[in-house]
């Protein structure tokens, strides 16, 4: 199944770093499950309504950094990956947000222990 | 509206002049020479008739490009301070001409110029569309008037009544202006296609007005256009250029139906034969004292037909007319550069030469145009004078016509060497090209006179289509093709 | 003097690249009487992307687009097209050229339809097909005249003229400012329907930076006739930033003199600036230094815009 990418163009950030970084997200919330494959260039620029230069930018990058590889010569698929490299990628993103979150309790002055016991609330409720 | 403004408007350097050029040359010059008046009868009807008709469109032509401007019913009270400063305007004017005028001794009452006066500076007010030609027209028809037979009628008339003509003058005048200056008038005017005055076009007839002048009446001729057009019938044009020259005739000529646009060419090129003939036929029928009856007058078109002399007699100028008026066939030949090229798919040099073969087309029908005239002027001469039908006529006269291709060819060529000055585009670039083509004919009719003639007319003929083809190909080499030529985008009317 | 972390000037493409680059201008100059258009520019576009034109009224777009298209002989440099110089162009290349006019002049007599069938015979790779999907999708009705058309009609029919042939290079200018937004929309995923299956290189020169935003992958943007900027899209959004610095202790300084600050506002406390840096390290250290928070937020092409058209007189 294609997996559904919500872009946003105008939020300065570039539209194949999006690209990438819902892709691995995808991958490591399992909805995209190893072995799947990804629709072609193509196919999803025309789905998405982007610049195929910037789609295949993104799985180029993608297939670098080994999160993708190619079968059968065209099409694309999710590789399995080892557990560490499976549960980094779990944690990048949500690194990436509770950076913003840290930042912002540092500002209000909010003791470190105070900010975990709120975000273990979270995660209970 | 304060004086300054007003005066803004209006330019009174340029008014002043361009009534004083246009009054000595449509008034002095052509009653004294055309009408057979004397100095100082040309110079009073100049100044009681002619004048103010001139001067009068001369004033109406800023009031109107004003009133024209869509921004106009936006000023407050604009209408009101425009019909009093144009009042101004007026009695200042008549106050010019009445002193000129009774600085000419003539039997004219006072009162009666005051009348003749007033109608003459405010019925050019009436002409709202702005028809170029019309007072020219207007004077065509008024000068026989003057310089004929009814003449002695009017001027008993003028003594005997003098009152009449000046509440008649006085009630015109009211009418006129507060026809043009009423709230209805004004509140429609500006919807009403672009107008502009000739003080703001002149000296050098800017052509970006013209041009946008011409785009605006075109858009509303075309909208009401239920003529129908021509097909394009080709699916797929192929590289040569006679099929290009299809294409770009059609783009030129397609929106006018057949009916019009060739044999209109023709009938246009035509006209102009007829009517030099026509002009000093009327004068000389009605002149005084010096009347020539139709067979007179077409006796004397066949002698000239025959003889060599320039212009020595009416007749005869019909025939010398030539140079002067291949002058019309260049520019409609020229006319089809007009074409906006869409950017067709053409090189530089194969589109000069489309256009090339194009222009040679137009000229030829140009160029039987006159032919035609020529054939026809003759026939009926010699119907009306009934002299046996003499072929070697024909000959003599159409003999005439084979330099026209030589000098139109040559008129194109020195059309596209000159796009560069821009000033050429003007009324002067129109008077210098007149002379040069003017002079060039007459060297070409007495050089092929000669025996030398029959041998060079040829390869003239060839050398100027070279010098023509070769003057549009370095045109288009290196011209921006997005404007068009400044001067064919004016003649270019609504053809295109 | 520029630091190493502010762009460099944009310079004359490399010889490697300019053969398969389908418009290359090599300092090109164009004056019109004493105003100069453009000024001494120099750039290669790279083939098969949707190259952004960016610049203000009077930049210069046009008259760039409009060399590029051989309409127009430059004053003085040299411009070749499809690999022709653009003096030069013939059938075989403007065949495969396509040019949408801001202020195009067309057949007025003609209607829509007319128009079409007579452009179509001079391109034997005129797609009907296509051009019956972009009537629908432009909603354009073909048999109205084109003199009676409104201005948004008649941006319609220059993009009809100039695409249904399938052109290698489309040259736009203006194409959408009289459009309304849903028929923007497909126009756009008519030009990437052609990238994609042409691999036509598009140049689009909009002020509609928000549209230009969705589909471009390059930019090329022009300031007073000279180019102050030819990248790929993404390392621009990558290297414009705009940087927020809280002071943890103490205030922070009235103004931040790093050559790679572009604009700058701060009341000793809080600090926003807008930078342009590919230097990853550069935000950690300003922070560093001021001992601050920093923030990052990138920045969007309306934002990027009037950064990058000030290059110029930065840069000089």
């Amino acid at each position: 199944m294609p997996p559904l990418l919500s872009i946003d163009l105008h939020n300065g950030v570039p539209a194949y770093r999006q690209i990438m970084d819902q892709i691995k997200l995808q991958i490591a919330t399992g909805l995209l499950p190893p072995g799947s494959e990804l629709p072609s260039t193509r196919a999803l620029s025309a789905d998405i309504a982007l610049n195929p230069m910037t789609i295949s930018k993104a799985y180029s990058l993608l297939e670098r950094d080994g999160v993708l590889e190619r079968r059968r010569g065209q099409t694309l698929i999710v590789r399995e990956r080892p557990a560490e490299a499976q549960q980094t990628a779990r944690l990048d993103p949500l690194r990436q947000q509770l950076t913003a979150a840290a930042h912002l309790a540092k500002q209000l002055d909010v003791p470190p222990a105070q900010a975990v016991k709120l975000f273990r609330e979270l995660l209970d409720s | 509206m304060p004086l300054r403004a007003y005066l803004t408007l209006l330019r009174p350097v340029r008014t002043l002049l361009l009534g004083l050029i246009n009054s000595g040359c449509c008034g002095v010059l052509f009653l004294r020479y055309c009408g057979n008046c004397s100095l100082a009868e040309a110079l009073y009807f100049t100044c009681v008739i002619v004048g103010p008709l001139i001067f009068g469109d001369l004033l109406a032509g800023p009031a109107h490009e004003f009133m024209n401007r869509s921004v106009f019913p936006l000023i407050p009270g604009a209408r009101r301070q425009l019909r009093r400063q144009h009042l101004h305007g007026l009695l200042a004017l008549a106050a010019l001409l009445l002193a000129a005028a009774s600085a000419v001794p003539s039997e004219f009452p006072l009162a009666a110029q005051l009348g003749l006066i007033a109608a003459g500076l405010t019925l050019p007010l009436l002409n709202s569309r702005r028809v170029g030609w019309s007072y020219f027209v207007l004077l065509l028809l008024i000068s026989p008037l003057l310089t004929t037979g009814p003449r002695e009628t009017f001027v008993a008339a003028c003594q005997a009544a003098p009152w009449a003509f000046l509440s008649l003058g006085l009630l015109c005048a009211g009418f006129c202006i507060r026809h043009i200056f009423s709230a209805s008038f004004a509140g429609n005017y500006w919807k009403m296609s672009y107008v502009v005055s000739i003080q703001t076009l002149a000296p050098f007839y800017d052509t970006t007005m013209m041009q946008r002048r011409r785009e605006d009446n075109e858009r509303r001729a075309i909208a009401k256009r239920t003529r129908p057009e021509r097909e394009w019938r080709i699916a797929a044009v192929g590289t040569s250029v006679r099929e290009w020259s299809r294409a770009i005739r059609h783009a030129r000529f397609g929106g006018t139906s057949w009916l019009w646009s060739e044999p209109g060419i023709v009938a246009f090129c035509a006209f102009p034969v007829i009517v030099y003939g026509a002009i000093p036929l009327v004068f000389a029928y009605f002149g005084r004292g010096n009347a020539i009856s139709l067979q007179e007058y077409c006796g004397m078109l066949i002698a000239g037909a025959h003889g060599t002399e320039l212009a020595s007699s009416p007749g005869h100028f019909a025939f010398t007319s030539l140079p002067y008026t291949s002058i019309m066939v260049t520019m409609f030949a020229s006319s089809v550069a007009a074409v906006p090229t869409t950017r067709f798919p053409l090189s530089r040099r194969r589109l000069a030469d489309s256009l090339f073969v194009e222009m040679l087309r137009l000229g030829a029908l140009g160029c039987l145009g006159f032919a035609l005239a020529y054939v026809v002027v003759i026939v009926g001469a010699v119907l009306v004078t009934r002299t046996p039908i003499d072929y070697s006529l024909f000959a003599r006269a159409l003999s005439h016509i084979r330099i026209l291709p030589t000098v139109v060819l040559l008129g194109i060529a020195f059309v596209f060497s000159t796009v560069r000055y821009r000033w050429m585009a003007s009324f002067g670039g129109y008077l210098l090209w007149a002379a040069v083509g003017g002079a060039l004919g007459g060297l070409a009719m007495a050089i092929t006179e000669s025996i030398l003639g029959a041998y060079i007319w040829l390869p003239g003929l060839i050398l100027s289509a070279w010098l023509a083809r070769t003057a549009i190909r370095r045109y288009y080499a290196t011209h921006d093709l997005n404007r068009l030529m400044p001067w064919v985008a004016r003649f270019a009317g609504r053809c295109a | 003097m520029p630091s190493p972390a502010l762009a460099p000037a944009p310079t004359a493409p490399a010889a490697d690249t300019a053969d398969a680059s389908p418009v290359v201008l090599r300092s090109i100059t164009q004056r019109f009487g004493k105003h100069t258009a453009l000024s001494d520019v120099s750039l290669a576009l790279p083939a098969g992307r949707i190259i952004g034109l960016l610049g203000r009224n009077g930049a210069g777009k046009t008259t760039l687009l409009h060399i590029a298209a051989g309409l127009l002989p430059p004053t003085s440099g040299a411009c070749t097209t499809l690999g022709t110089p653009s003096g030069k162009l013939d059938t075989p290349q403007l065949t495969r050229l396509g040019l949408v006019q801001q202020e195009g002049r067309y057949l007025e007599w003609m209607t829509v339809r007319q128009h079409l069938d007579f452009n179509a015979s001079f391109y034997p790779s005129w797609d009907r097909d296509l051009e019956k999907r972009l009537l629908e999708a432009l909603e354009l009705d073909p048999k109205r005249k084109i003199v009676q058309l409104s201005p948004g009609d008649r941006q319609k029919v220059g993009i009809l003229l100039g695409t249904c042939h399938r052109p290698a290079l489309l040259l736009l200018d203006e194409p959408i400012s009289s459009l309304d937004p849903i028929v923007r929309r497909r126009l756009l995923d008519f030009l990437l329907e052609l990238l994609r299956d042409d691999g036509t290189t598009v140049v689009i020169s909009s002020h509609i930076l928000n549209d230009v935003e969705k589909i471009v992958d390059w930019v090329v943007a022009l300031e007073a006739g000279e180019l102050v900027e030819n990248s790929p899209f993404d390392l621009l959004q990558e290297s414009y930033a705009e940087w927020t610095l809280t002071s943890a202790a103490g205030a922070l300084p009235p103004s931040f003199a790093e050559p790679f600050v572009l604009q700058q506002q701060s009341n000793g406390h809080q600090a926003v600036l807008r930078v342009r840096t590919t230097d990853t390290e550069a935000a950690a250290r300003l922070a560093a230094a001021h001992r601050a928070e920093l923030r990052t937020r990138p920045l969007n092409l309306d934002e990027m815009f009037p950064l990058l058209t000030d290059q110029r007189r930065r840069r000089s």
